[in-house]
C-alpha cells in the first residue's frame, strides 16, 4: 500500500506515486466521511442510548433487562432458530438448483436468472399476505386438500414457524442464488473433464471437486441470508401471527411500551454484537477452508 | 395534503366571520381528522363555540399526546382543547401537562362513572368483547369469558390481543373474578400472576395473538379462528360485510376517547366553558351519526335522537350497561411496563 521512498534518479516518478498517493486519501474521503456520518455515528448513538435510563441518567437497567426477562432470551433463541432454518431450507434447494442452472447454455441461463430475480421486485408484504391465502384455515392449500379427501380437518399451515420459514426462504432464496451461482459458473470445467477422466463418477466429481470449488459462493449465500434473516419483520409478524416472536418485532414493541428509546437500543445493540460474531465467524471458518492459503 | 389544508380553512374562516360580530375570545381545539374532525365541528365544539360567542378554531393531528408534549415541553402551547385517548389523558396528568379539569363548570354528574377523569372529559366509549364465529357455534353461542375458556363445550380456535391491555382483566373475570373486585385482584402479584396462568392454560387453543383492529377483524370474517377478543365496531363492520360473525357486550370492557386541556393553554377558562357546553345528551347523541362509538352520558339515548337499530349498535346502550365493565386506564398508565414484560415471557414460554 504504502509507496517505498524511491532513489533520487526517478524522482519525477517518486512525486507521481506521492500525488496519487494524496490524491487518493482525498478521493476516498466523502465515501468515508459518508459512512462515518450515516453509518458509524448512527451506531455510537445507538450504543449510547443503550446506556441511559429513563431520567436520562447512565445506567445499565436496559441490559439488566434483557437478562432478568425470560422473554428476550427466547425471544432471542427463536430469531437465531428462524434464520437457521432458513439458511437450511436454501442450502436444501438453492445448491442442486444452482449447480442445474450454473451449467445452462447462455439464452436458458439468462432467462432461469430473470425469473429468480422476478420475485425480488415484489414486495415483502404483499408476498406474505399471498402465503396467507394459500396457507390459512379456508386457504386454497387446505380447501384442495379436504376436496381431494386427503386430510379431514384443515392443517394448521398459517400462524406458526412453519409458515415464517416458508414465507422467509421465500424472501432469501434469490439472494442465496445470486453468489452460489456466480461461484459455480467460475468454476473451471477442465477440472470436472479432468476429474472425471481420472475415472471418478459423476456424483464423485460433483461432491470433491465441483462443491468444494463452489464454497466461496455457497459460503457468501449462507451468511448473507442468515444475517438478513437476524432482522426480518414484516414476514414473521404476518405469517407467524404472534406465535413467533422475533427480535425486531420486540423491538418495535419496547418502542411503545418504555417511553425511551434506552430498551429498544439496548437489543439493538446486542443484536448488532451477535451479527459481527457471526461474521467473525464466517470469516474464521473461510480462513480454516482455504487452508490459510489464501492470507496475503 | 392540499385537500385537508382547504378542509381545515374552510371551517376556519367560515368561524372567523361569524367570531368576528360577537367573539368572547378564541378557543383553538386540535383533534384527529376524519369523521372525529368532521362530528366536531358540527356537533360538539361547533355549536358550543356558536352559543357561547366563542370563536372555535379547529385543527387536526394524528397523535393527541405527542402534539401536547411538544407543545408544552417547547413552551408555546396553542391549542386550548385536545382530544385523547382515555390512556393518554391519565399519562398526560400524570406527566403534568394537562390542566385539570373544572368540575365546578363541567356537570360531572351526568357521566357514566369513570368516563370523565381528573385530567380528560369523555366523549364516546368503545367496548373490547368477545366475537364468535356464528356457523362453528351454530347450535349453541357462547356468552360470557368463561365460555371463551370452555374448550370442551365450544371447541374451536381462538384469538387473544399480543398486548396484555384487556386481556388480563378479561382472563380474570373468565375465572370467576367479579367486576367490582377486578382491579383490586389485579393490584397483586398473584392476581396478575392468576390471570396469566389462565391465559397460558388457554395457549394450545390460541392460533394467533392479534395486534390491530383490522387484524381481528379480518381473522373472524376469514374463519381463521372461532372466537376472538377484539373491539366492537370492528366487529360489527365484519358482520355488516356479511361475515359468520356475532359478538356480545356482556362482560366486554368499556374505555373511552375524551377532551383534555394542555398545561398553560392560552384560553384555559374558555376551554372549560367550551367543554362545559358541549358535555350535553343532545351533542353525544347527534355525534352517532358520524362516528359508531357510544355516548358517556347515558341521557343520550333518552334524546329521542338516536334511531333504535344505531342505539343497539353502540356499546354504552342502557341495556348493556350493567353488562360493561369501566376500564380502569389509571391502573394500566401505572402497571403498563411492568406487566407487558409478564405477558410476553407468557408469550413466548
Amino acid at each position: 500500500m504504502v509507496s517505498l521512498p524511491a532513489p533520487d534518479s526517478r524522482a519525477p516518478l517518486a512525486l507521481h506515486r506521492l500525488t496519487g498517493f494524496v490524491l487518493g486519501r482525498i478521493g476516498v474521503m466523502p465515501a468515508l466521511l459518508t459512512v462515518g456520518v450515516f453509518v458509524l455515528l448512527p451506531c455510537l448513538w445507538l450504543v449510547w442510548l443503550s446506556v441511559l435510563d429513563r431520567s436520562g441518567a447512565l445506567s445499565g437497567e436496559n441490559y439488566a433487562r434483557l437478562i432478568e426477562q425470560a422473554s428476550y432470551r427466547r425471544i432471542f433463541l427463536i430469531t437465531f432458530r428462524v434464520s437457521f432454518e432458513t439458511v437450511l431450507c436454501c442450502l436444501v434447494l438453492g445448491i442442486p438448483f444452482a449447480s442445474y442452472v450454473a451449467k445452462l447454455p447462455p439464452r436458458a441461463f439468462g432467462l432461469v436468472m430473470a425469473a429468480v430475480l422476478f420475485p425480488l421486485w415484489t414486495s415483502l408484504l404483499v408476498r406474505a399476505y399471498a402465503w396467507l391465502v394459500i396457507l390459512q384455515r379456508n386457504g386454497l392449500l387446505n380447501t384442495w386438500l379436504q376436496d381431494w379427501g386427503l386430510i379431514d380437518a384443515p392443517l394448521p399451515l398459517a400462524f406458526n414457524e412453519f409458515a415464517t420459514v416458508l414465507g422467509m426462504t421465500h424472501i432469501m432464496l434469490p439472494i442465496f442464488l445470486l453468489p452460489t451461482i456466480s461461484a459455480m459458473r467460475s468454476v473451471d470445467g477442465n477440472l470436472l473433464k479432468a476429474s472425471e477422466s481420472m475415472g471418478a463418477s459423476g456424483l464423485r466429481t460433483y461432491l470433491s471437486v465441483f462443491l468444494p470449488l463452489s464454497l466461496s459462493g455457497i459460503l457468501a449465500g449462507t451468511i448473507l441470508v442468515f444475517v438478513m434473516s437476524l432482522g426480518f419483520y414484516v414476514t414473521p409478524a404476518i405469517l407467524g401471527g404472534g406465535n413467533v416472536q422475533v427480535i425486531s418485532m420486540r423491538i418495535a414493541r419496547s418502542l411503545s411500551t418504555y417511553s425511551n428509546f434506552g430498551a429498544s437500543s439496548a437489543i439493538g445493540v446486542v443484536l448488532l454484537i451477535c451479527v459481527f460474531a457471526v461474521l467473525g465467524l464466517s470469516l474464521l471458518l473461510r480462513r480454516r477452508l482455504s487452508g490459510g492459503k489464501e492470507t496475503k | 395534503m392540499k385537500k385537508t389544508t382547504i378542509a381545515t380553512s374552510l371551517p376556519l374562516l367560515v368561524s372567523l366571520g361569524a367570531g368576528a360580530l360577537h367573539a368572547e375570545g378564541v378557543v383553538n381545539v386540535l383533534s384527529p381528522g376524519g369523521s372525529v374532525y368532521e362530528g366536531g365541528n358540527a356537533v360538539l365544539w361547533g355549536p358550543a363555540g356558536e352559543k357561547l360567542g366563542i370563536e372555535v378554531r379547529s385543527e387536526t393531528a394524528d397523535e393527541g399526546l405527542p402534539a401536547v408534549r411538544l407543545q408544552v415541553g417547547s413552551g408555546s402551547v396553542y391549542s386550548d382543547i385536545v382530544f385523547l385517548a382515555d390512556y393518554e389523558g391519565t399519562l398526560g396528568g400524570m406527566e403534568g401537562i394537562l390542566e385539570p379539569i373544572d368540575y365546578s363548570i363541567v356537570d360531572k354528574s351526568q357521566f357514566m362513572p369513570g368516563t370523565a377523569t381528573d385530567y380528560c372529559v369523555g366523549v364516546y366509549g368503545y367496548a373490547t368483547v368477545m366475537a364468535w364465529n356464528t356457523e362453528t357455534y351454530a347450535a349453541k353461542a357462547p356468552s360470557s369469558w368463561a365460555d371463551f375458556w370452555d374448550t370442551e363445550a365450544f371447541p374451536g380456535r381462538r384469538a387473544l390481543r399480543g398486548n396484555p391491555e384487556t386481556q388480563i382483566e378479561v382472563a380474570l373475570l373468565a375465572d370467576g373474578v367479579a367486576p367490582e373486585e377486578l382491579y383490586d385482584v389485579m393490584s397483586t402479584e398473584e392476581g396478575l400472576d392468576r390471570a396469566l396462568a389462565k391465559i397460558f392454560a388457554l395457549k394450545d387453543d390460541i392460533s394467533v395473538w392479534w395486534s390491530s383492529g383490522a387484524q381481528h377483524a379480518q381473522l373472524m370474517r376469514d374463519g381463521e379462528v372461532d372466537m376472538s377478543t377484539g373491539w366492537n365496531g370492528r366487529f360489527q363492520s365484519a358482520m355488516d360485510d356479511g361475515g359468520p360473525v356475532d359478538f356480545t357486550f356482556n362482560q366486554g370492557i368499556l374505555a373511552t376517547d375524551c377532551l383534555g386541556v394542555p398545561k398553560g393553554a392560552p384560553n384555559k377558562d374558555l376551554a372549560m366553558k367550551l367543554i362545559a357546553e358541549m358535555a350535553n345528551p343532545e351533542s353525544q347523541a347527534k355525534l352517532t351519526e358520524y362516528i359508531s362509538y357510544g355516548p358517556v352520558i347515558p341521557a343520550a339515548f333518552d334524546t329521542g335522537l338516536i334511531p333504535d337499530d344505531v342505539a343497539k349498535r353502540l356499546p354504552t346502550h342502557p341495556d348493556y350497561l350493567n353488562d360493561l365493565i369501566v376500564q380502569n386506564i389509571g391502573w394500566w398508565v401505572e402497571n403498563n411496563d411492568h406487566v407487558r414484560e409478564l405477558y410476553e415471557n407468557m408469550m413466548t414460554e
